[in-house]
């Protein structure tokens, strides 16, 4: 009897130290293009690209969203290779962000309300930020968006957060929108950033 | 008045060769089976498919909920018990020396028709289609597995069963194709239910019930090779067992990781109950036997008290000891109309529960009826 005790425990234990990294319960994994983030069963999932054809290695996004009657939260993830953007804007991350911000107004996106960048820091890197709304059927939702460059997959990587945690009370972008955006793109991986 | 004297010691003598806390506690939660399927059937809210859903259904409120919750009891209690009486049974015929074909064609026999059950008696009950995969079908294919399982050795037994209800969460079935009729349903039969392809439905996959009857065949195995004292000295250790389990349940919930294939996604208490029935967590089940072995408690006391054939408690032996019909029958009467024939009107809760009252007195008066034409017809009706 304790031996077949002690084989249970190996089995179950062996079960959990071989699935120790998956996903939460409850939650799903995204995994591509050098990308990882759980997402939770409210949340759905879209790939694309800034002109609205398939994602590829040289440029792509993968976008989140949760919406129900009390809550907009979207966040979401750019990346973008240097030689496929023009050259005024591939020389830096600011370059890089005014790239997408411009390239998403010509796309019928109506971005106001850019502020001074700032500067913060993800996995060692560096990280260019700004807050910014987005005008969308008479309200305006506020928005963060950072930028990076990947030297380990040669690339920019761009990410943003658009959340309206209440609509009975919308507010500008503030800096809890900021600690927000910095919590979601904490559990985020970046392959060619990692150490 | 000498015949009446030796009937009366005939019956006693047949319910004291039985284990009756077992059949207490049978009985009990079919009682509390019976509401749920009574309330399933009349009421416009009623909970389930806990566990295919990710998520509470957010019609629900707290009432409601308890009003289903409860209900949870029942099939591990059924199942675990079918285990329990499957091993009384087989080591008593072994001890009589009867021969193991024999034994073991008995066992499949009786699998076989709770399938047959399952399809033409229980499954029209819900409008569910024939191939559905419910408790009594669980049940049934886990006897046809145990009809040659059996012959393993109790440890191993053990070991497997906690196993396949250990790991069953990391149980990769993915190179079953799902988009064939076949895989499909074999999946849904081994340990993935749903109710996305009709007709292959089910609900209460073998993995990990056949773990549950399998927990259930070593505690009869041990019932057999006990005393009376021994037996009667279990209550104790039953309810610390009870006491343990449910303990454990509430850090497995805490910690909502392992063992929950439904997360707790806030403090809620609604969110702490909403737990995967379809197929069972290990949380749900440590709920749940955790309740089995305190009611096994609660029924070793009423033995020890003399109570077993007063009023309500006699009554709830009396279910007990003839559970396949008491199932196969409640769900008819209950229902109250034909297959497909929906519902004339709704029934609110207290209209329900009276409903239920009075179909508990009416199954008090078959199962009794019944067990009488059982004992003069045992060979007709051994298997049911």
């Amino acid at each position: 009897m304790v031996i077949a005790l002690v084989v249970v425990g190996a089995v179950t234990g062996g079960n959990l130290w071989i699935h120790r990294g998956d996903p939460a319960i409850g939650f799903s994994r995204y995994e591509n293009f050098g990308i990882s983030f759980d997402y939770d069963a409210w949340t759905s999932i879209q790939e694309g690209d800034i002109s609205g054809g398939p994602p590829s290695e040289a440029g792509g996004s993968v976008t989140a969203f949760l919406q129900s009657d009390v809550v907009f939260k979207q966040y979401g993830i750019f990346w973008m290779k240097p030689e496929f953007m023009p050259p005024f804007y591939s020389g830096s991350p600011e370059g890089a962000l005014d790239f997408l911000l411009g390239s998403a107004g010509l796309m019928g996106t109506q971005i106001v309300d850019r502020s001074e960048y700032s500067t913060t820091t993800k996995d060692g890197h560096e990280v260019i930020y700004q807050t910014f709304g987005i005008s969308e059927s008479g309200i305006t939702i506020p928005a963060v968006i950072g930028a990076l460059y990947d030297e380990g997959e040669d690339r920019y990587l761009m990410y943003y957060l658009a959340h309206i945690p209440d609509f009975e009370d919308i507010q500008a972008p503030n800096e809890e929108l900021v600690e927000t955006w910095t919590e979601v793109f904490d559990s985020i991986k970046f392959v060619g950033i990692q150490d | 008045m000498v015949q009446q004297v030796v009937q009366v010691t005939e019956a006693e003598t047949r319910l004291s060769s039985r284990l009756q806390f077992i059949d207490f506690a049978r009985g009990l939660v079919m009682v509390i089976m019976a509401w749920d399927h009574v309330s399933n059937f009349w009421m416009d809210i009623h909970g389930g498919l806990e566990g295919i859903y990710a998520f509470r259904n957010p019609a629900m409120d707290f009432t409601m909920f308890m009003a289903r919750f409860v209900s949870h009891w029942c099939a591990p209690t059924f199942v675990f018990l079918s285990g329990v009486s499957l091993a009384l049974s087989v080591n008593k015929r072994v001890a009589r020396g009867d021969s193991e074909w024999g034994i073991t064609s008995h066992i499949i026999v009786r699998g076989l028709l709770l399938l047959v059950f399952e399809a033409l008696i229980v499954s029209p009950t819900f409008d569910l289609p024939y191939l559905y995969f419910g408790v009594i079908a669980a049940i049934g294919v886990s006897l046809i597995l145990f009809s040659f399982g059996r012959k393993l050795p109790t440890s191993v037994i053990l070991a497997a069963s906690l196993i396949v209800i250990l790991n069953q969460q990391w149980l990769d079935l993915s190179f079953i194709p799902m988009d064939v009729a076949w895989g499909h349903y074999l999946r849904r039969i081994l340990a993935e239910p749903g109710f996305t392809w009709r007709p292959y439905f089910a609900l209460y996959p073998v993995i990990p019930w056949v773990g549950v009857m399998g927990l259930g065949w070593v505690f009869g195995t041990f019932l057999h090779d006990s005393d009376r004292e021994r037996i009667m000295g279990l209550k104790l250790p039953l309810t610390a067992a009870g006491i343990v389990s449910i303990a454990t349940f509430f850090a497995v919930r805490w910690f909502n990781g392992y063992g929950n294939l439904v997360r707790r996604w806030s403090n809620d208490v609604l969110d702490w109950l909403y737990i995967s029935k379809y197929p069972p967590s290990v949380a749900f089940l440590l709920l749940t036997l955790g309740g089995t072995c305190l009611f096994m408690a609660l029924g070793i006391l009423i033995e020890e008290r003399g109570w077993s054939r007063r009023n309500i408690s006699g009554a709830i032996h009396q279910f007990g000891r003839v559970p396949l019909f008491f199932y196969l029958t409640h769900l008819w009467l209950y229902r109250l109309r034909l297959p497909k024939v929906p519902r004339p009107f709704p029934l609110d809760l207290w209209q329900t529960l009276g409903l239920w009252a009075v179909g508990l007195v009416v199954l008090w008066v078959l199962c009794t009826r019944y067990e009488a034409l059982k004992r003069r017809y045992p060979r007709f009706l051994r298997y049911i």
